[in-house]
């Protein structure tokens, strides 16, 4: 064991040494690449799948809630959002990731509308956030003067504002603070979900209270990415909530039928199972008396 | 002891190394293939050993076109992606696709659907590591 225990800090002194030689300034190129380095698989296999369950993780982008609001013919309200003047008051990195979540489902709220000013507005009190977290990713000055320079192009903005936010997750992750980047997706999925919930009480709102409905799947998927990091202490607080919104959410009656795969006229592989979420009207009540509660926390 | 210790933090550096230039990498090789989709902001890029294996449970809106971009870095063997539902029914697999690391589907109802990646394994003495990207993008 030992001997191989010191075989392996001799491929790590090799391959870090590599690293180190690509990271240098001047070899952009090298930058670029894949080190190329070989390890011999050994007992530190588990741990390394236990790590890999902590970085795959996928849930949609509130950017495709934003978008469905708009879609159905809504306009824009900007008294639904967290307030950018409320950017100081976040102390302590729960609170922070949180609501550099919530301002990320804002930010892209009010760039599927099209708010040009909101939008640098909502860019640049996340941007506050993140230095104050010390996140050296995706949020920084060079993405504003870009923002700035592309906000006449609604297409280029959700570009660079979700590879920004893209970006953001893969630096917590890769420095060892994905239960960060946990609550920052959390905090993007509370958001979403809180808005589309102000619409559910307009007229014409069916998709929108199918798509709520249908967060019983995303939120089994969240709740699932968390049993992974055991009883983090950071997550206890956001879990609570998320497992408060199960419960309404399980309430929620889906129905689905056999996957099928077609054809489309188009030549689109299309994939369905005839699915539909089901929300009575005292649930949908509920969750937004709940929802509100749990944001306000966070946003106070 | 202090061997053990030094090996440990040693292998922790080379792996926050390397996984620092999986973001590169993703940035520079794999987010061209979603050109014309909004990318999703999760990030799902790691180191894979050759054997590895990792699963992704994913949630698709209904009346949406999405494109899933699986990409390893050349160093490794051509990587392998199924699409699943959740009663393991198998929907797709880039094996007999003519693009093995691009998917363009439509959704015609919400649902969750299983991204399975698997690294090949070469059966080498040696086994070579490196980046595996999983980005996904819808059409807005």
């Amino acid at each position: 064991m030992k001997k191989k225990i010191v075989g392996l800090a001799m491929v790590g002194l090799v391959g870090f040494a590599a690293v180190q030689f690509t990271s240098c300034s001047g070899c952009q190129q090298a930058k670029t690449e894949q080190p190329s380095m070989d390890a011999k698989k050994d007992s530190m296999d588990q741990a390394r799948v236990e790590q890999l369950k902590k970085i795959f993780f996928n849930i949609p982008s509130p950017v495709e809630m934003a978008s469905l609001i708009k879609d159905q013919g809504y306009t824009y309200d900007k008294k639904m959002l967290n307030a950018v003047e409320n950017v100081d008051k976040y102390m302590g990195e729960v609170q922070q990731a949180v609501n550099l979540g919530i301002y990320g489902a804002d930010l892209s709220y009010a760039s599927i509308f099209d708010q040009k000013q909101e939008s640098m507005t909502y860019f640049a009190a996340a941007k506050k956030l993140a230095s104050a977290m010390a996140i050296d990713g995706g949020i920084n000055d060079s993405t504003i003067t870009k923002l700035a320079e592309y906000q006449d192009n609604r297409d280029s903005v959700l570009k660079i504002v979700t590879g920004a936010y893209a970006d953001l997750n893969g630096y917590l992750k890769e420095n060892n603070r994905i239960e960060v980047s946990a609550l920052v997706i959390s905090g993007g999925w509370l958001e979403a979900l809180h808005l589309c919930l102000q619409y559910a009480e307009k007229p014409n709102s069916d998709l929108i209270r199918q798509r709520i409905g249908e967060q019983k799947m995303v939120l089994e998927s969240l709740l699932k990415y968390y049993e992974s990091f055991d009883n983090k202490p950071a997550l206890a607080e956001m879990k609570a909530d998320l497992l408060e919104i199960q419960k309404e959410l399980n309430k929620v009656e889906i129905t689905a039928g056999k996957t099928t795969v077609s054809k489309a006229k188009d030549g689109v592989m299309t994939i369905g199972n005839g699915s539909k979420a089901t929300v009575k009207d005292d649930t949908l009540k509920a969750l937004n008396v709940l929802v509100k509660k749990i944001r306000s926390k966070y946003v106070a | 002891m202090k061997k053990l210790i030094a090996s440990i933090f040693l292998f922790a550096l080379v792996t926050v190394g390397a996984n620092a230039q999986c973001r590169a990498f993703t940035k520079n090789r794999v987010l061209p293939n979603l050109t014309g989709f909004v990318q999703n902001e999760n990030y799902n890029a790691a180191l894979f050993m050759e054997g590895d294996e990792a699963e992704l449970l994913m949630t698709f809106y209904g009346g949406k076109d999405y494109r899933l971009v699986v990409m390893a870095h050349p160093v490794l063997p051509e990587v392998e992606f199924e699409v699943l539902d959740t009663n393991d029914e198998l929907l797709y697999t880039n094996k007999t696709a003519s693009n093995k690391n691009v998917f363009d589907f439509r959704m015609s109802s919400t649902q969750q659907l299983k991204v399975r990646v698997r690294v090949p394994d070469s059966k080498g003495t040696m086994v070579r590591q490196g980046c595996v990207t999983v980005v996904a993008g819808h059409k807005s």
